[in-house]
């Protein structure tokens, strides 16, 4: 299921680039391919075992200690 | 406003909207996180929420009103300036992102958690919800809020005929000693709560398409005060009915509730409305991100990125969590002080901000000057 998704991922990838850039919707073909391609990477990490730095491990290096130190209050 | 075809929605769908927003993750993840602290002290933890999801509210519906024509992260730069307030969108898009994410998985966590698939692939279950959710925001905010609305009634009516069906075999005694688990216990059981409450704060999003900022302020309230019921009673039922002991183990106490109840069925009729719920929950999600990437960037019409979010969400629910027992943790380590700093403690800061700069008469916004000629905007 996984190179399902990944070839899904990058047919709808090329079809919405090609679509947007015939239109000339330069700043939405943009913002579409930097999107698109954050999808592809991280797919082709769950297809290949890859270990990526995800904005989960980033949010939880921030919060865990906030939390930690809120718990502590009520100890 | 960007959705040119977006017709303005009531009070009585912000309450479907909410209710089901809010509720669809709260009544599952609170029983167990608040049993597991506060013991049989644990619905004290949804009532002592509630004043803080009014000042949520209250924030909300008061920055909403300041800014009325513009989105929430349109109206970022105009508080703090263009580049803190561009960098604030952001955040709030990483944060809706990372939210949505989570649901996601949280949905997939719940349909194999409760034994609806079992050999299905999780891609494929949730490739199957995204579509769905992709399709009701292509279709636009008045044909959401109106999903909404006729998903809210078919949940609360199942809903309270399985809390009829269970309210035979309550054993109150199950609750007592009443105040055993101490004031520090109780509210620290309600921190997770906090987060889970706060998430009122979606309203904001939602205040450009609300027909007046009275309606999203009686909706939001009614949506609070309802929620606050629903699952304190949902906490009563589960530990006088099932013990604090296997509560505080339940992922999805609700469904191990059923299982003590006489009709098979009803397990069956709650998973699916549950499902149903999520999908509302995963719809707003998606909405949020969807519309504030489209207000960060500035572009017109959201449309062209409606089908990149639905696809990175799936990806991204697959890639941060790859089991359930992290996903669980992640939420309740993650998400406390995560939704205090968004939910709680930025609007306040914007709203200061935004208060000052208006008094000062440097609020850069046509309507809000407007309604310094008028009087103090309240909700």
């Amino acid at each position: 299921m996984d190179y399902v998704v990944t070839v899904l991922i990058i047919v709808m990838f090329i079809a919405q680039s090609v679509y947007l850039s015939l239109n000339k919707r330069w700043g939405e073909l943009l913002a579409v391919v930097l999107l698109w391609s954050a999808t592809l990477i991280y797919a082709l990490a769950l297809l290949q075992d890859w270990q990526i730095p995800t904005l989960k491990e980033g949010a939880e290096l921030i919060f865990i200690p906030v939390t930690r130190f809120a718990e502590a209050l009520f100890q | 406003m960007n959705d040119d075809n977006a017709k303005k929605i009531g009070g009585y769908s912000i309450i479907a909207i909410m209710v089901t927003f809010i509720g669809a993750t709260t009544v599952l993840f609170i029983p167990y996180n608040t049993a597991s602290i506060a013991r049989q002290d644990a619905w004290m933890a949804p009532l002592l929420v509630f004043p803080s999801s009014i000042y949520v509210i209250g924030v909300v519906c008061w920055l909403g009103s300041l800014f009325p024509d513009k989105g929430f992260i349109e109206y970022l730069p105009l508080i703090v300036g263009k580049w803190l307030g561009k960098l604030l969108g952001l955040s709030y898009v990483l944060f809706f992102t990372y939210f949505g994410a989570t649901t996601v998985r949280e949905t997939l966590a719940f349909l194999y958690g409760v034994g609806i698939f079992r050999h299905t692939p999780g891609l494929a279950a949730g490739l199957l919800l995204m579509l769905a959710t992709t399709y009701a925001i292509a279709s636009g905010i008045e044909s959401m809020s109106r999903s909404f609305w006729y998903l809210w009634l078919i949940t609360v009516v199942f809903f309270a005929l399985a809390v009829f069906m269970a309210l035979p075999m309550v054993k109150i005694s199950g609750l007592l000693p009443i105040g055993e688990a101490g004031i520090k216990n109780t509210l620290k059981s309600s921190l997770l709560a906090h987060a889970f409450w706060g998430e009122i704060f979606w309203l904001v999003i939602l205040f450009p398409y609300i027909r007046s900022k009275r309606e999203a302020f009686m909706g939001g309230l009614a949506a609070t005060i309802l929620l606050s019921i629903f699952v304190s009673l949902t906490i009563v039922l589960c530990i006088t009915i099932m013990g604090v002991e296997t509560t505080a183990r339940a992922y999805f106490s609700v469904f191990s509730l059923s299982d003590y109840l006489e009709s098979a069925g009803i397990k069956a009729v709650l998973a699916t409305i549950w499902i149903m719920t999520f999908w509302g929950k995963i719809t707003l999600s998606q909405f949020s991100i969807t519309i504030g990437l489209s207000q960060l960037c500035g572009f017109k019409d959201h449309r062209a990125l409606i089908l990149p979010v639905a696809m990175m969400l799936l990806i991204f629910s697959h890639v941060f969590y790859p089991n359930n027992t992290d996903l669980f943790s992640s939420v309740k380590n993650t998400f406390t002080s995560m939704g205090l700093l968004f939910e709680y403690i930025l609007p306040t800061a914007l709203l200061i901000v935004a208060i000052l700069k208006q008094k000062l008469g440097i609020l850069n916004n046509p309507a809000a000057s407007d309604q310094v000629q008028q009087g103090s905007p309240n909700c």
